[in-house]
């Protein structure tokens, strides 16, 4: 009976949950504890003096009153603009007390004061009320207005404790309360959560009472709740298992506990972590063709060759994979395929650095590659580099993106991960970036000469649009530069530095997408707090290891290739169907326009020319403007708009149409150079013919069912003896199952 | 037993019960048996839930990319400080008390079948966000992708005609994507600027050689690689697909008339010069051959209309001195629509939209330019039942927000659902079984449709 075992795995599940809530009360015990001892906030509001910046402010941000679709909006609204989500308190307080000459408050009969009436509606406001005159929030600012409506910037908030932060719930239905808890400069702390503003974008699946500040969860997985008080934005992970408790009482099988005596990697604590908490059972191992044919396109780009398949294949020894992962990072192919993954990321494109200066940064990437360069160092060679784009590959970093806005955003996308642009015009409303860091930062890069020569320029400044001003140079989030100091080092130094957690999850975490087919953190170029990873330890592990080994890419791909997660089958289970999260089988991903094109070269063992000068590696390509047909049909990157991964092709009309009537595959099925024609002279066996079609394309040989069905389908075309009618009829035949091969799914994907 | 497979999608179900009786014990019956058998099931598979009482059998978007001045096209403000007016006068147009902006006099003439919306509003002024709510009714969320418009359409109707029924003519807005529905139901799209002169739809034709006999066995063979793939394994792909772009293209490529309705050559010159010769005309002049033949919503994108600088040079000249900016070549191009589709019959059965992901700030920024607007803009919509001569809603006097009858992107695209037949309410799944209703917060504009 399986009893016992599943008594025993409730056990063990229940000690899990035990321990988190303990963890949960243990926080919320020290709130509590933080409140009793200053008292509720209305109440405090009777005694103590109402600080503007703390109290009056979190208010209007609770209430949306500062929201981007209210007042918060860039020319206010109905007169009235106060900063999105309170970031310039000092502007709302003149916007509040003076503007309109004060009429929005009345000092000596504050239930008067239009900011209240308006609030409670009590007088015609678009906004409809926003809370009554009983609530604790009208006794703050009546409180405030009463002591006279001052701003007296009594206190800073140091930091914010939220709690629970991450919290897995045993069922649909279940509910947490939060708690959130402000700490001051002045020592004071106070329990802010009934003016903590709590938003959740999926409100079928967590729906929040903010009577009780508890948040239930109406659907199973993970859902997020972001908390924002002041400047400060918490999410709040919650989590149901996704498997009912009867599958999750069933063993998870996961690779680590596997025949083969792979212990699997420090990936796989994390993710199996995950999936024991979710309940997803993982898929089986991949097979070793299935495994072969995934790593080597992953690391080099290309197909196995069938002969070395076949040597890896009947290799009996244990540690194959691995010595296959290390063999495949020495090869040349690696360089190349990875400095297109990062060509296409980093926008290489040679409609603005011209031909020559292209190929020189795709040239000086390949020998990152090759020889492993630490991206620290890359990446402060990229920053500092003067000199002619033409020359000195490393240059070409800083003649890309139009102006320094556009190398402002560049820079902290490729090199933090991070989307600044919300920045340009407002202060990240879900992140920590203010209009003062995206306007710093690009004053940095506007004091360059970026023609074919970069170098540093006394001249060059950007305005900041809320001044008018020229903008303070100044490191995002951090501090303004000095006068004198060189923006470009001081900017190179920072972000590069061990110490800037961005640097080295922003790298891993791509890494992590390029093989696994979705980031920890996605979308890639998207880290911040509000967006946290489906993993976040394992991204911290990862980066880690990263950095322990001086930033050097090799050993973030072998330690992502020797997982059990990257080795799992992509054929999931009825359990684990729906999960596109959780590696809980590996995700299919399209394949980059380059990589298919040789694929089809090769395999048909007709060459493919781009551009004009004979060029056949499409890998190899340096100049992604190269006239190339075959490669805007299969959908090559568009660098004006940086690719991060290979779409995953959905095959638009002018592809799907060339493949069906195009010279790109017919051409070649009909060449008498061709392999095709030669296998057919070479092998009149019509089974082995099939097995070797099958090798080329989908690296494995077929199945038995595949088998049997192509048998029918030779059957119904050839004589009653067996014998083909003629060469034509058997050309034809294999042609066409060529093309099926060579156009389906399974061929054009990693998998 | 387990909640994820119980609501698993239908056609999944159905999927798996083809793969039960069509799959191995396919094997021992003739290609044709084993092809009806999956033709059978793809035909069952979607019921049909697109309402008869639609006032539109198709539609075309044209989408105005970059988010179109709602100042400087339908809703002017002669009366504002000139810092807000802009450089451009409205005149009168056949409808009495509607004007529109001077640059768009074709357009002013059939004003009586268009119904212009001057007071859209939505908080979200990014311009992915925006198109993604403007195209789909959905404010972007990060659980989920919401299927645009088309898509949705797409998957409702089952209908398999040899034109390719969701068309987008170049590369559309990458918010109209197929969302959480399948991927089979993303637009065809045909690349390319359909105005140049060597531009063709190319390789609609058999190369030489290929016969149909053998192009039907392709398309059985490459349906058996990738089925019998996933069901040796007996594991069923989320890409599944029931009507892939190679099933498209296999009937397009296969139907004379079909293919004849992305050849621009057999449209006259005088016709073709009516639309004019730019993205946007010949991009309309497709649309409309597309629609007779069949086609169910097409999309025609045209950029170029994020205007942060310059705007009388974007918008009217083109070059300085020129006629060729975005709204002549707009006018030009939506009026040889209208009145084509008019003439030949199709405008009450076609519904046009003309709209873009929002308005520009009502205040000329000091490039000369405007910057993203979603507080009040503007949607032009016509035929398919549209009661035209109209304008709903007005914005206020400086155009930043409504002044009355205030119409959400959720509103819009409800009533635009509900116009191709497609009620709101209706529930869709999505992979992982979530029910997911096709409009959720709408409201159907009632005047719109009268």
């Amino acid at each position: 009976m399986r009893l016992p075992l599943e008594l025993e795995m409730r056990r063990l599940r229940w000690i899990l949950m035990s321990a988190i809530a303990v963890a949960a009360q243990g926080a919320m015990g020290r709130a509590a504890d933080a409140v009793s001892s200053e008292g509720k906030t209305a109440d405090a509001a009777n005694h103590q003096t109402i600080d503007f910046d703390t109290q009056v402010v979190p208010v209007l941000t609770r209430f949306g009153c500062n929201a981007g679709a209210c007042h918060g909006a860039a020319i206010g609204r109905g007169g009235f603009k106060l900063s999105l989500f309170g970031s310039r308190p000092a502007d709302d307080h003149v916007a509040i007390v003076q503007e309109l000459e004060g009429r929005r408050v009345n000092l000596y009969s504050p239930a008067q004061s239009v900011l209240l009436r308006k609030a409670t509606e009590s007088i015609e406001h678009g906004g409809g009320e926003r809370f009554d005159d009983t609530s604790s929030a009208y006794a703050v600012l009546r409180t405030w207005i009463a002591q006279g409506g001052q701003r007296l910037q009594r206190r800073r908030l140091t930091a914010l404790r939220v709690t629970p932060t991450n919290v897995l719930l045993q069922d649909v239905g279940d509910s947490v309360r939060v708690s959130v808890v402000a700490s001051f400069d002045d020592g004071s702390q106070q329990d802010v959560t009934s003016v903590t503003s709590l938003s959740c974008d999926d409100s079928e699946s967590v729906s929040i009472d903010r009577q009780a500040n508890r948040l239930t969860v109406h659907r199973r997985g993970e859902h997020l709740v972001i908390a924002r008080y002041l400047n400060r934005v918490h999410a709040i992970g919650l989590g149901v298992p996704l498997g009912t408790k009867e599958l999750g009482s069933k063993k998870i099988e996961t690779p680590s506990e596997s025949a083969d005596g792979n212990r699997g990697t420090l990936v796989d604590r994390f993710i199996d972590q995950k999936l024991r908490q979710l309940r997803l059972p993982a898929s089986p191992r991949a097979d070793d063709q299935e495994f072969a044919r995934r790593v080597w396109l992953d690391i080099t780009g290309r197909l196995p060759p069938v002969e070395q398949l076949d040597a890896f294949v009947s290799d009996r020894s244990i540690d194959k994979r691995s010595r296959l992962i290390d063999r495949l990072l020495e090869t040349d192919q690696y360089a190349a395929y990875w400095a297109l993954k990062w060509a296409n990321l980093l926008g290489i494109d040679s409609k603005s650095l011209q031909a020559e200066g292209s190929k020189a940064y795709h040239e000086w990437l390949i020998e990152a590659f090759r020889q492993d360069r630490p991206w620290n160092e890359s990446a402060l060679a990229m920053l500092t580099a003067n000199g002619d784009g033409y020359v000195d590959g490393s240059v070409n970093f800083l003649r890309s993106g139009n102006g320094p806005d556009a190398l402002a955003e560049l820079a902290t996308r490729v090199m933090m991960g991070v989307r600044l642009r919300c920045a340009n015009c407002h202060d990240h409303p879900l992140d920590r970036w203010t209009q003062d860091d995206y306007h710093g930062l690009a004053a940095i890069f506007a004091k360059l000469d970026r023609g074919r020569i970069v170098r540093t320029s006394q001249r060059g400044e950007v305005t900041h649009p809320l001044t008018g001003q020229p903008a303070v140079p100044r490191i995002p989030g951090t501090r303004d530069l000095d006068d004198g100091q060189d923006g470009r080092i001081e900017f190179a130094r920072w972000v590069t530095d061990p110490s800037n957690d961005y640097f080295a999850r922003a790298a891993v975490n791509r890494i992590w997408a390029q093989l696994m087919g979705r980031g920890l953190i996605d979308p890639v170029d998207d880290i911040r707090a509000t967006n946290p990873a489906s993993h976040s330890e394992l991204l911290d592990a990862l980066a880690h290891h990263f950095a322990e080994h001086q930033f050097r890419f090799r050993a973030v791909i072998r330690l992502i290739c020797q997982s059990d997660a990257y080795g799992r089958t992509s054929r999931t289970l009825p359990e684990n169907a729906s999960d596109s999260v959780y590696y809980s089988h590996f995700i299919t991903r399209g394949l980059e326009a380059e990589v298919v094109a040789n694929q089809i070269a090769d395999v048909t063992g007709v060459d493919l020319h781009h551009g004009t000068a004979g060029q056949f590696d499409a890998i190899g390509l340096t100049d992604n403007r190269i006239a190339s047909e075959t490669l805007d049909i299969l959908g090559r990157c568009d660098r004006e708009a940086a690719c991060e991964t290979a779409p995953l092709g959905s095959g638009s009309l002018a592809q799907v149409l060339h493949f069906l009537n195009g010279d790109l595959l017919n051409r070649r099925l009909d060449s008498d150079q061709g392999s095709l024609k030669k296998w057919l002279q070479r092998e009149r066996d019509d089974f082995k013919l099939i097995e070797t079609l099958y090798k080329h394309t989908l690296s494995r040989p077929p199945t038995e069912s595949e088998n049997a069905f192509w048998s029918n389908q030779v059957r119904s075309v050839t004589e009653a003896d067996g014998r083909w009618r003629d060469a034509e009829t058997r050309h034809a035949f294999f042609a066409d199952l060529f093309w099926a091969l060579l156009t389906s799914e399974t061929f054009l994907t990693n998998h | 037993m387990n909640k994820l497979l119980n609501r698993r999608r239908v056609h999944e179900l159905d999927r798996r019960q083809w793969l039960h009786v069509g799959g191995l014990s396919a094997l021992g019956i003739g290609v044709s048996d084993w092809w009806s058998a999956r033709q059978a099931v793809a035909e069952t598979h979607s019921a049909k839930r697109v309402d008869r009482s639609a006032t539109a059998q198709s539609c075309i978007l044209i989408w105005l990319d970059g988010g179109p001045s709602h100042l400087d096209l339908f809703d002017l403000k002669p009366n504002a400080p000139t810092e807000i007016r802009g450089p451009f006068s409205p005149i009168a147009t056949n409808v009495g008390g509607i004007e529109i902006c001077e640059q768009l006099p074709r357009t002013a003439q059939l004003m009586d079948k268009v119904a212009l919306v001057r007071s859209v509003t939505s908080p979200l002024g990014e311009h992915n966000f925006a198109s993604h709510y403007l195209l789909t009714g959905y404010k972007p969320t990060r659980a989920l992708t919401y299927p645009g418009m088309p898509s949705v359409q797409k998957y409702l109707s089952s209908e398999s005609v040899a034109i390719p029924t969701n068309v987008a003519i170049a590369k559309p807005n990458a918010m109209i994507g197929s969302g959480y529905l399948p991927d089979s139901t993303m637009p065809f799209i045909v690349q390319g600027d359909p105005s140049r002169p060597d531009f063709r739809v190319k390789d609609l034709h058999l190369a030489d050689g290929m016969t149909d006999s053998r192009l039907i066995r392709r398309r059985q063979f490459r349906n058996a690689v990738d089925e019998l793939t996933r069901q040796t394994e007996d594991q069923l792909a989320q890409t599944g697909t029931t009507d892939s772009a190679f099933d498209q293209a296999f009937r397009l490529v296969q139907s004379p008339a079909a293919r004849a309705a992305f050849d621009l050559q057999q449209e006259s010159q005088a016709d073709r010069n009516r639309y004019g010769r730019h993205l946007i005309g010949h991009g309309c002049l497709m649309a409309r051959r597309l629609v007779e033949a069949g086609a169910k919503f097409v999309t025609v994108t045209d950029r170029g209309w994020d205007t942060h600088e310059d705007i009388y040079l974007r918008l009217k000249e083109g070059f300085t001195g020129g006629t060729a900016g975005k709204i002549p070549k707009l006018d030009q191009a939506y009026s040889a629509l209208l009145s084509d589709l008019s003439d030949r019959g199709l405008l009450d059965s076609t519904l046009v939209i003309v709209m873009g992901e929002f308005g520009r700030t009502p205040k000329l920024n000091p490039r000369g330019g405007r910057d993203h607007w979603p507080g009040a803009f503007s949607v032009a919509l016509a035929g398919g039942g549209t009661v035209g001569g109209q304008v709903i809603g007005s914005s206020d006097a400086h155009g930043e927000r409504p002044a009355e009858r205030p119409i959400s992107p959720a509103d819009l695209v409800r009533t635009i659902y509900r116009m191709i037949g497609i009620d709101g309410d209706t529930e869709l799944n999505t992979a992982d079984g979530r029910p997911v209703q096709v409009n959720r917060d709408g409201n159907i504009i009632d005047e719109l449709i009268g």
